[in-house]
């Protein structure tokens, strides 16, 4: 090849780089048929596990004359040429047992065959893959077939191929990411326009099916209590998805639930023959052939191969639409590759979207008892506008109106400063390791919290409250702590606060303990309240930030956002100190504070 | 008999004082699953109005609670299905006499309880829609008066 007709050859395959690979594999061999004397050409796909190759474009022919899309790789020259990584030549195509597509060289009057593997070790981004399985991990990518002129000069052209063809590779490869990073793009935007994670799910997932030519596709996901995998959204089906298909409990028998439990992924090119018990969901307009189920990986928890998937996301049927084909074909290496990055940027947009969608829920129940309070404290002091003479009134309720009034403001305060996650110390700035001092335990903290938790009670509509009188239970001899008064005051306020509305309603009378005990050189103090308490099994969970127990909620579903403890926990920790849960008859926390040491 | 079915009594207490004033009785329900087993077989005349906040806590112990967190979209939308239970066991009195009474403030959740009371023909009293508990008093005896 005359080396002016390389240069522009070369200078023109360069603009490939700014395509997708659907683009990609179509431009690739019509510039070889450009710069090349050849018939026609034709670009395959690998797909593995299921060792097929796909037709994916064709230069010079019709779709129509192909006798197949996709044929098993091994007995074919197409497969030779990719176990084998060289270049292959075939000098009499009619005749050779390895050439299946005997109607397109009867057709073109094809006589020789060139054969280019395009084989290689993508990096990590190029091959994304799913991590327990290496469905990616042979070197296997495609093969181009190109067909020459007769008069041609076979060995030179098999020559120059093998120089060319890690080139060709190199450049398709980078088209792959090309495709990545337009499905990525093309997701975060979808996560921009989207309120909740279900919008954001069906959104992508009608975006993605059409960007890389797929009939249908649904996302599972694990619930809360990972007990059932969920359907959250799903597109492109003609009927919809039965009762049974809509969840699925974790011990079922299912391709999905095995997915979405191992961490497997599941692949088939013929989904019917492989489950003709009706374990095939879908109803799609072609006939369902070929199929995918991929784990969702949670990537925010490090390494996936130590966790339980999120859910899984199942795609059927790879279409081939073109000129007049319109036929499934299996999911080739490409797809599979996109499939990996599509689920980790799921991962990644289903993280973002729960918190914020768990915020927003936070948000609304908080926003709802401050103004629930506000209302309150309004509404009370209406009573006197209507009713000047309202004291003078023999009703006892109209006496508890001002402190009525009082609770709820001072309840507001507590909605606000959990709200805004502030607290008296900001736990951030490290300020508090710098200002701690000497505390005296009972007249700076403990006598000034146990005053305020007892004018709490309307506000927690508690009837009675008992609560351990300090003088007489020693607590004015304590020993001086080391830490930081506003920090201690939040703390033991929180835990006293939380005593008082996690009360039992089953109960006359809130009853709170308070101990000490000193182990050298620590001095604990120890809460206890006959409260609804922590259920059983969820004890490691109370100190994340976040977590409000099931009958925390239950009780009080307009108040609290579980931030108390997570916070509480935090400033003891930055003060030398401890703060710990115990199961016992009653709810207990122990409180760790270093001793004054002079 | 008026009954409030919410658990924060001390947010009810000044409407709870106003109709008090104005000469009912009125005891408060704590929660979703108190309330349906005061309510469920309640006879017609033992009761004038049930009053219902939406956003309601349920039982403490999930195992002696009819209402799960699925089931009322994480308690947000208990007072709805409390009020669905009471029509399919005591359908003299509910929904007849009942109302909701609460500020809900998210877009869909207003949307969802205005679709349920079209449909079971029943009143939603916004907290917020009263600028006095004098207003409210004088509502809820408009109500009593059609009841009647």
């Amino acid at each position: 090849m005359e080396n002016q007709i390389l240069d522009s050859f070369l200078l023109d395959f360069v603009s490939i780089l700014d395509q997708n690979s659907s683009k990609a594999c179509l431009s690739i061999i019509e510039k070889l048929k450009k710069y090349f004397p050849i018939k026609g050409a034709s670009f395959y796909s690998y797909a593995p596990p299921c060792d097929y190759v796909v037709l994916r474009a064709q230069a010079g022919f019709s779709y129509l004359d192909y006798n197949s899309l996709y044929k098993k790789s091994e007995h074919s020259i197409l497969g030779k040429t990719l176990s084998s990584g060289q270049v292959c030549m075939v000098r009499d195509l009619a005749n050779d047992p390895l050439i299946h597509e005997k109607n397109l060289v009867q057709k073109y009057h094809l006589v020789s065959g060139i054969f280019i593997p395009l084989n290689g070790k993508p990096t990590p981004i190029d091959g994304l893959d799913f991590s327990r399985s290496n469905l990616l991990s042979s070197d296997k990518i495609g093969v181009i077939a190109l067909y020459p002129e007769d008069h041609v000069d076979l060995e030179e052209i098999h020559a120059f191929f093998n120089k060319l063809k890690q080139l060709i590779t190199k450049f398709y490869i980078t088209t792959i990411r090309t495709d990545k990073l337009l499905l990525r793009q093309l997701m975060i935007n979808k996560a921009l326009q989207s309120a909740d994670l279900n919008s954001f799910l069906f959104r992508t997932l009608r975006s993605i099916t059409e960007y890389l030519g797929i009939e249908a596709a649904s996302v599972f996901l694990w619930d809360q209590q990972g007990k059932l995998l969920r359907l959250h959204a799903t597109t492109g089906l003609t009927t919809t998805l039965s009762k049974h298909d809509i969840f699925y409990p974790s011990d079922s028998e299912n391709i999905s639930v095995n997915v979405a439990r191992t961490g497997e992924p599941y692949i088939t090119d013929d989904i019917i023959a492989n489950h003709p018990n009706g374990l095939f969901a879908e109803k799609t307009v072609l006939p369902g052939k070929s199929y995918l189920a991929v784990p969702i990986y949670d990537w925010s928890l490090g390494d996936p191969n130590n966790t339980t998937p999120l859910g899984v996301l199942r795609a059927v049927n790879k279409r081939f639409h073109i000129d007049g084909r319109d036929e499934t074909v299996p999911f080739t290496w490409e797809d599979i590759s996109n499939f990996a990055l599509v689920t980790e940027t799921i991962s990644m947009m289903s993280n973002f979207l729960k918190k914020s969608e768990k915020k927003l829920d936070d948000f609304e129940r908080i926003m709802h008892g401050v103004r629930s309070n506000i209302e309150a404290v309004l509404k009370n002091l209406q009573h006197f506008e209507d009713r000047p003479n309202l004291m003078e009134i023999k009703v006892p309720e109209a006496g508890y109106i001002v402190p009525d009034s009082i609770s709820h403001m001072l309840d507001v305060k507590w909605q606000i400063e959990r709200m805004l996650g502030w607290q008296s110390i900001n736990i951030e700035s490290k300020e508090i390791v710098a200002s701690l001092g000497k505390v005296m335990l009972f007249g700076q903290v403990l006598s000034k919290v146990v005053n305020l938790s007892s004018k709490l009670t309307t506000t927690y509509n508690v009837k009675k409250l008992d609560i351990t009188n300090l003088t007489a239970s020693g607590f004015n001899t304590l020993p001086p702590v080391r830490g930081n008064t506003e920090a201690l005051i939040t703390v033991f306020k929180n835990l006293l606060e939380n005593a008082l509305k996690y009360s039992d309603p089953a109960n006359e009378t809130c009853m709170i303990e308070l101990l000490f005990e000193d182990h050298d050189p620590f001095l604990d103090v120890i809460i206890r309240d006959n409260g609804i308490g922590v259920p059983e099994g969820r004890e490691q969970w109370i100190f994340v930030e976040g977590y409000r127990g099931e009958n925390a909620i239950r009780r009080r579903p307009a108040g609290g956002s579980g931030i108390g403890l997570s916070q509480s926990k935090s400033l003891m920790d930055q003060m030398g100190g401890d703060l710990f849960y115990k199961r016992d008859d009653w709810t207990t926390f122990i409180i760790r504070m270093k001793k004054w040491d002079e | 008999m008026i009954y409030f079915v919410d658990e924060d009594y001390s947010q009810i207490k000044p409407f709870a004082f106003e109709l008090a004033m104005r000469g009912h009785d009125v005891e408060t329900l704590a929660d979703a699953d108190a309330a349906f087993l005061r309510l469920h077989k309640i006879k017609v005349e033992a009761v004038d109005l049930v009053i219902i906040d939406i956003m309601l806590a349920a039982n403490p112990d999930p195992a002696r609670s009819k209402f799960t967190r699925d089931r009322t979209h994480n308690f947000k939308v208990t007072g709805l299905i409390l009020l669905e239970e009471l029509m399919q066991h005591n359908a003299a009195v509910f929904p007849a006499k009942s109302l909701f009474f609460s500020m809900a403030s998210s877009r869909d959740l207003i949307r969802k309880i205005r679709g349920f009371c079209e449909k079971n023909n029943v009143q939603y009293l916004d907290k917020d829609s009263f600028n006095t508990c004098y207003d409210f008093g004088e509502k809820i005896d408009e109500i009593l008066g059609k009841i009647k």
